[in-house]
């Protein structure tokens, strides 16, 4: 997967098209308003359903940012 | 010989607690965001004195308006919100519905696989000749453990309960289950106070999780990306292995029901398992997740939408607090 791809499919999973949010590599999740249990849960469908992988919770919560989530998915696995 | 469900009957609280007022009480999430996340609009909670016992009751009594309680042989009710510590609720319920002293009755204690389980125990009590006309109550207030200012588990959890009779009959009606426990996740939907272990606390501290709920360890807590991962290991694998003990194919079934936990969740099983949406049943907008009732609440309002008629094949297939999961399938 190309990495602009994967931001473009994270900010969709985050619901964020419609709040003037441009994700980058470096954003930190973490400050964006919403971002809670729910997130985590939606991320942790889309890694599943993209890269037949599961990641725990406690994986998640302790990430910042989209580039944090490529680094636990394997930098491979991207383009 | 076998055994057959007879009826099922269901009762909801009257208290209605709707999007638009989980919107106006905690301003985080619109009541159209809450729609979208979970699949509920609203979800029907006990008042302060109504307990999971008094419901019982009312959806006991409504079955057996239309079914003779002198024919009632044995009890079984799972519940996850005791009256008591003893004695069993099912005692208490014997006494409250009139039926015979002369039958056995014990209580199970599952969430959200406690259909399922009550399901096989009844097979086994008939098939051992034990007993002929059973009576199955589910009911679940869970509202009474979320904390006031946790909008996460409001938005999910309603209370409900249900009866059902399963009977003895020439031929089975209750097909080879799947079943699984793992008590490995038990701390990732948990009460921890008010058991023996840690008693209940008055003074508990309310503490903020990272999503913005606050509970006590007198609350319910449950980490639902957790969640999640128990479901996606366990529900597609036992999906499969409930076809295969009973050697039949999604095309044999009529329909399919997943315990109704959140719409977002059975979205992503239904794909998971392949299962066309003509087979697949998500009705959760108006009740929320009940816990135990999800799976006969969905069965009744299926019989009564003609959605599935006499004979059809049905799987009924629950997962939950525990860990505990099973499946079976159900002719008509």
């Amino acid at each position: 997967m190309k990495k602009e791809d994967f931001l473009k499919k994270i900010t969709s999973v985050l619901e964020l098209e419609d709040e003037d949010i441009i994700l980058t590599m470096d954003t930190n999740l973490k400050d964006l308003d919403d971002y809670d249990s729910f997130s985590i849960l939606s991320i942790i469908v889309f890694i599943h359903k993209n890269f037949e992988l599961q990641l725990t919770a406690r994986q998640l919560q302790n990430v910042g940012t989209p580039h944090d989530i490529v680094k636990l998915i394997g930098e491979d696995k991207f383009e | 010989m076998g055994s057959v469900i007879k009826l099922i009957e269901y009762y909801l609280p009257q208290e209605g607690i709707s999007n638009e007022q989980l919107e106006e009480k905690f301003h985080k999430w619109t009541a159209k965001k809450v729609y979208l996340k979970t699949g509920i609009r609203n979800r029907h909670w006990c008042s302060e004195h109504e307990t999971a016992l008094d419901i019982a009751v009312k959806a006991g009594k409504k079955l057996l308006e239309t079914y003779n309680k002198e024919e009632i042989d044995y009890l079984l009710y799972c519940t996850q919100s005791p009256e008591y510590y003893l004695p069993s609720g099912a005692c208490l319920i014997q006494e409250r519905l009139g039926l015979n002293t002369g039958i056995g009755a014990l209580d199970v204690n599952l969430g959200c696989s406690g259909y399922i389980y009550l399901l096989s125990l009844a097979k086994g009590l008939i098939s051992g000749g034990i007993a002929k006309n059973i009576l199955l109550i589910t009911s679940e207030t869970y509202s009474k453990y979320i904390n006031p200012r946790d909008l996460g588990n409001q938005t999910i959890f309603g209370d409900a309960s249900t009866a059902t009779v399963i009977t003895r009959d020439d031929v089975e009606h209750v097909y080879d289950f799947s079943l699984g426990t793992d008590g490995s996740g038990a701390e990732n939907l948990i009460v921890k106070n008010g058991g023996l272990k840690h008693r209940f606390d008055a003074d508990a501290e309310a503490v903020e999780d990272e999503s913005g709920n606050y509970r006590t360890d007198n609350n319910i807590y449950m980490n639902g990306p957790e969640i999640f991962n128990f479901t996606i290991s366990h529900v597609p694998v036992t999906y499969k292995d409930t076809l295969a003990k009973n050697n039949l194919s999604i095309n044999d079934l009529k329909l399919v029901i997943f315990h109704q936990a959140n719409k977002y969740i059975l979205k992503y099983l239904q794909e998971v398992c392949d299962i066309p949406d003509d087979k697949f049943w998500i009705d959760m907008e108006e009740t929320g997740n009940t816990v135990s009732n999800t799976l006969p609440i969905a069965l009744k309002k299926a019989i009564e939408s003609k959605k599935i008629k006499k004979k059809d094949l049905v799987m009924l297939l629950g997962f939950g607090v525990g860990y505990s999961w099973g499946g079976t399938i159900i002719k008509i």
